[in-house]
């Protein structure tokens, strides 16, 4: 039995080895790796380069300094705030709360549309009831719904944004278990009288769960995406509070004259979704070759 | 058909149904008193409690809840709690705007991306298939807003070429839509080149080319054809995203649409609108979705005799 379960683990290895092989072929995919992980050390290290302080308070007679001057090396805006200490500050909540919609909607729709998938029957059909009804309307349409009810702040954002990624989750992760649910390497193990836990844990996640990483990667993408057209819009995060969608918002009306002042955002949003996605992108291929046309 | 036709509108109840109690569920979970939030922070307690009673807000959430979907139920949508004015008025004011943004989208979308999918798919894996697809992935990382107000500043500042916001004219509405097919049209090209990829390594597509037929007619007459179901279905949902996308290029172009109606009750916290456009969003995208599933029948005959049966 030990010898059976080494071996076992050895060969989750070796598969799993195949993956890193396959992804790390795929150059725009360690790409986006190499560049989140630097985003993200920026932006985690913030406290200890840049004081939060400069962030929030105004400085009008500095107003406007352009990219490049003296302190300021991304300029500051037009209450004279440090451009650059306003944006590593925004990454962490515009990075961080992306990453928090992630976890807690991946942890929700895995745990829903595998109950869904895998016991089937009336739980299926329930659950998959309320996922039709949470998915009749486009995401972010449901996110500034939930919004408007719960109020403004980080964390009612985070929630809203969660709701509205959980069926989309709990339905990939549910199709997935259907097509192993029958297969013969699952009645095997139930013939051995292997527990419902057992299964579900040793056989059916390592072999379904590609798909879900992969959806869960590209909604990284759309979550960060969402959280910035949330503070855009003024419904999330609220000024002075520095986040990148509201720094662009905060900005709107200058950026004809200070193109910097637009620029340098909306490129910091778009290199973050882009190094996401790239990133889902060698996912797939990776979990999947056969998916690779 | 017909019954089938029946059968799909009458599911659309049970999602109004969900949605809408949720959203009550969730205000009345919420901090913050809305009848506060109506009369702001001078009123009398006296007079909040009129106002509440008013309302019918005094009463147990379920109560109030019932009580808005049977007026919901004779076509009433209740009032704005800031403005005063009736929702569904200043709604059908609104739609036309949002529903002309969403069309021209469309448009644009279909006629950019389907034949960039299919050339990407004909020419698989070859410098322009990869080109397309690297800017595809671009163009789905850029945020729909940033985009707008670089295409702003490009099109209406810089070149003079369009309108830089409000409505009026045909012209007004090219460069929001522009923005908003530029976020679908990624997802757009992805899905046709992957649908006429399952298609082109067909026997029968290889049975055409050793007839003779030419590369143009195998991929018109064989490959789009038998390719276009998904293509149909990601279409819908790219008609159905409009809607949400429209939030946010409405914002940015100063439409008066609904999607500009949506965030002015979402910032002031004006419940009735936002039930009224979420109830009208989710009755367009069930129908477009029906649509969809009807356009199958249209183009694929073994579609329709699964209706029939």
């Amino acid at each position: 039995m030990k010898e059976n379960e080494k071996k076992g683990r050895s060969e989750s290895r070796s598969q799993l080895g195949l993956i890193i092989f396959r992804f790390q072929k795929n150059k725009l995919a360690i790409l986006g790796l190499c560049v989140l992980g630097i985003l993200l050390l920026i932006v985690l290290c913030a406290p200890l380069y840049a004081s939060y302080e400069n962030a929030i308070k105004q400085d009008i007679p500095n107003a406007f300094q352009n990219v490049g001057s003296p302190g300021h090396i991304l300029g500051t805006d037009a209450y004279g705030r440090d451009l650059f200490t306003r944006m590593v500050y925004g990454g962490q909540i515009s990075l961080l709360a992306g990453i928090s919609v992630v976890i807690l909607s991946l942890t929700a729709g895995v745990t829903v549309g595998g109950i869904a998938g895998y016991f089937g029957g009336w739980k299926d059909t329930v659950i998959m009831r309320v996922v039709d009804i949470f998915m009749a309307v486009p995401a972010l349409l449901l996110s500034l719904a939930i919004c408007t009810a719960l109020g403004e702040g980080a964390r009612n954002m985070v929630i809203a944004l969660m709701v509205a990624d959980i069926p989309r989750i709990a339905r990939i992760t549910r199709s997935s278990i259907l097509t192993l649910r029958d297969q013969e390497f699952i009645e095997a193990a139930k013939c051995c009288g292997t527990s419902t836990y057992r299964i579900i844990v040793k056989h059916i996640l390592p072999n379904g769960i590609g798909p879900v990483i992969v959806t869960a990667t590209l909604t990284l993408g759309s979550a960060i995406l969402n959280i910035a057209s949330l503070g855009f819009l003024g419904v999330g995060i609220n000024s002075p509070t520095p986040e990148w969608g509201t720094i662009l918002s905060d900005n709107k009306a200058h950026i004809r004259y200070y193109p910097y002042l637009g620029l340098i955002p909306g490129i910091a949003i778009a290199i973050a979704v882009m190094s996401v996605n790239f990133v889902g992108d060698g996912l797939r291929d990776a979990l999947d070759p056969k998916m690779k046309k | 058909m017909l019954k089938y036709i029946v059968r799909r509108i009458f599911l659309i109840i049970p999602v109004i149904i969900g949605l809408t109690l949720f959203i009550y569920l969730v205000l009345s979970l919420a901090p913050g008193d809305p009848v506060t939030l109506i009369m702001g922070q001078d009123a009398t307690k006296a007079q909040l409690e009129v106002k509440r009673v008013e309302l019918g807000m005094d009463k147990p959430v379920l109560v109030q809840y019932f009580h808005y979907m049977s007026k919901i139920l004779s076509g009433d949508f209740g009032t704005s709690w800031v403005t005063g004015k009736s929702v569904i008025t200043e709604f059908s004011q609104r739609a036309p705007y949002t529903l002309l943004l969403a069309i021209v989208t469309l448009m644009i979308t279909v006629v950019v991306g389907i034949p960039f999918g299919v050339l990407a798919a004909a020419k698989q894996n070859k410098p322009i298939d990869n080109t397309t697809l690297i800017f595809a992935l671009v163009f789905s990382s850029i945020p729909a807003f940033w985009l707008g107000m670089l295409i702003q500043i490009l099109f209406a500042l810089k070149l003079s070429w369009f309108p830089a916001m409000g409505v009026g004219t045909i012209r007004h509405i090219f460069l929001p839509a522009l923005t908003l097919s530029m976020v679908n049209l990624a997802s757009q090209v992805r899905m046709t080149r992957s649908s006429m990829l399952d298609v082109i390594n067909h026997d029968y597509v290889r049975t055409a080319r050793a007839k003779g037929a030419g590369e143009f007619r195998i991929i018109l007459y064989h490959v789009i054809r038998n390719g276009s179901l998904p293509v149909i279905t990601s279409l819908g949902i790219a008609f159905a995203n409009a809607f949400g996308g429209a939030v946010v290029t409405e914002a940015v172009f100063s439409i008066p649409g609904i999607g500009s109606y949506m965030i002015n009750a979402a910032k002031t916290r004006d419940i009735p609108i936002v039930m009224g456009v979420i109830i009208f969003v989710a009755i367009f995208v069930a129908v477009v979705n029906l649509v969809v599933d009807l356009f199958y029948a249209f183009v694929d005959p073994r579609v329709k005799l699964g209706y029939l049966a």
